[in-house]
């Protein structure tokens, strides 16, 4: 294999960490908000608010419904307007992370979901503000599920990010669709699958084993 | 003075339009320093009741005071305020998985935005009254129900509340945890001066430690007095079945077949004999035999010693003609001991051995 190619997957590999990672870190910066505010406004919960609650459950619908594909292309001139360039690595983390802000939002709602009401309870007995109970009783209870979540959206974003090369967005799929399924080099179809393969594998294992670390049981 | 003070307090459930009568006119009162129980059978209402008493629950109607202030008409922000007065603990414990048994009892601290130090201060004191100095880093995970109720504990009197409220407290827990449990609580509450409400399904539980009970029943409050008093003389049917629980007082089954309520030619007349204090240290049934001249079997008896006194129970055959029945039963009343006929057995069915 010729010292390009080489240069070629290690650029390439950068570029799909350099738009997991980011998109990721912009999805639980929006998502955690976003999913705390799913739960607690709900009916009987903490900070009750059934309308503000059923708007923003249809627009985190709204967009898990969109397929990426067209949300990419539909999102070009906000993209633009964000990032200033509509092509290219950077351009592509813009349509990643929209639309792993709502699929996050609602792991962060799940793993919130599953912390006992009791703790609710019990800090609601003690005086707790629903400030307070969400970010000393809820969160923190719920990280592990959330660490797992966070796993699960770093998977799936690899997985998104192949898309982007539709926008010259670069990164490990784009490589495979355009050496490997275009030009017809095998060969550059499995070492890409295969650096794949060990990335989503490294992350699970990686997330596995810090979300039981933090989770005391 | 009264810590607690719940004035006809009511709370109805709408459940898909079918409205349910949780409690109905509930009052109760609770002094400054005394434990006070409210027992009930599940789903008699008093889960509801407890959490109506620091607003988990709003009631549809009533007056809740605590230490003289209305809960009822306060704004978010002031019940906050009163809630780090009012300690609770819970059936299932509710610490957090992930926090260490110190964090734990520091929660309601931290919550106050209490700095380290003053955090430091309270809670290691805390660790020590309920037994847990060195168990301060360990996960609920690695604690027993016994020690995890410690920890609630020690967490629900970290802000040094005047007023605890126990929510079924020692149910998860088996016998020999809940007595030392229970030890714990009476040792509290004669060190802090702390009035504490507890509801329970367990007659052991007052028992051992209540000042003064309620019973609960289909939302109402039935019965309501003192725990030897309850002992003594139970009013109702559902008081009755739990003194008994404990008394060990019912009839031995087959003879349960065989009474009849009313009297037969030289049956045997089955008696109940409740007798308390100094009474259970006299020889009455000696006397009874002696001067009334009567044949007396006791079929059950037992002796339970209650937080101030001592109560006993017994249950005994006695035969004779209706006349001398009736003066022994006399003499039992005379002696004061609670006596009470609960029917006859002939003599050919005389046998339950």
């Amino acid at each position: 294999m010729s010292l390009q190619m080489i240069g070629l997957f290690l650029s390439s590999t950068w570029e799909t960490m350099e738009m997991v990672f980011i998109s990721c870190i912009v999805a639980v910066l929006f998502g955690v908000p976003l999913g705390v505010l799913l739960l607690v406004t709900r009916k009987g919960h903490i900070l009750e608010f059934v309308s503000i609650n059923r708007f923003v459950a249809m627009i985190v619908n709204a967009v898990r419904s969109i397929p990426f594909i067209i949300l990419m292309v539909a999102m070009t001139p906000f993209t633009r307007w964000v990032v200033g360039t509509s092509i290219g690595t950077v351009a592509a983390m813009v349509p990643l992370a929209v639309s792993a802000i709502p699929f996050f939002a609602r792991l962060v709602e799940s793993a919130m979901e599953e912390v006992p009401k009791g703790l609710i309870e019990a800090s609601l007995s003690m005086g707790g503000s629903p400030l307070q109970i969400i970010c000393y009783v809820v969160i923190p209870e719920a990280m592990p599920a959330i660490l797992r979540g966070i796993t699960l959206t770093l998977i799936t974003l690899i997985g998104y990010s192949a898309m982007a090369g539709a926008i010259g967005g670069g990164g490990l799929g784009d490589l495979a669709i355009r050496y490997g399924y275009q030009r017809f080099e095998v060969s550059v179809m499995i070492i890409t699958v295969l650096i794949l393969i060990f990335f989503v594998q490294l992350l699970q294992w990686l997330g596995d084993r810090i979300a039981l670390r933090l989770s005391h049981r | 003075m009264i810590e607690i003070e719940l004035t006809n307090v009511c709370k109805d459930y709408e459940i898909q339009g079918a409205r349910t009568r949780a409690l109905i006119d509930i009052n109760l009162s609770v002094q400054q320093g005394e434990i006070f129980g409210v027992i009930g059978r599940s789903g008699a209402g008093k889960s509801t009741l407890i959490r109506c008493v620091n607003l988990l629950e709003r009631p549809t109607s009533g007056s809740i005071k605590v230490k003289g202030k209305e809960l009822t008409t306060l704004s978010d922000r002031a019940l906050r305020q009163v809630r780090h007065q009012i300690g609770m603990v819970f059936q299932h414990f509710n610490l957090l998985a992930r926090r260490d048994v110190y964090s734990n009892v520091a929660l309601p601290l931290q919550l106050l935005k209490k700095s380290k130090k003053e955090i430091d201060a309270a809670v290691i004191p805390l660790l020590e009254l309920t037994g847990l100095r060195d168990r301060a880093r360990v996960y609920p995970s690695q604690l027993s129900g016994g020690q995890k109720q410690r920890v609630a504990i020690g967490r629900a009197l970290a802000t040094k509340p005047t007023v605890l409220l126990c929510d079924e407290m020692t149910s998860a827990l088996d016998p020999e945890t809940t007595a030392s449990i229970l030890s714990l609580v009476k040792e509290i509450n004669d060190q802090m001066k702390l009035s504490i409400l507890m509801i329970t399904h367990e007659m052991e539980v007052i028992k051992s430690i209540a000042d003064h009970v309620a019973v609960i029943d289909q939302g109402r409050i039935i019965e309501r007095s003192d725990v030897v008093s309850l002992f003594k003389h139970p009013k109702t049917e559902v008081a009755k079945t739990f003194t008994e629980s404990v008394l060990g007082a019912h009839l031995p089954a087959l003879l349960q077949h065989q009474i009849r309520s009313r009297p037969l030619p030289g049956a045997h007349t089955i008696v109940r004999v409740a007798f308390t204090g100094n009474a259970a240290a006299e020889p009455v049934i000696d006397e009874l035999i002696r001067s009334c001249n009567v044949h007396v079997n006791i079929l059950q008896a037992s002796l339970e010693f209650l937080r101030s006194d001592t109560i006993g129970m017994m249950i005994v055959s006695m035969q004779g003609t209706p006349h001398i029945v009736e003066r022994a039963i006399k003499m039992l009343v005379d002696k004061g001991l609670t006596v009470e006929v609960i029917g006859y057995v002939a003599t050919d069915d005389w046998s339950f051995s």
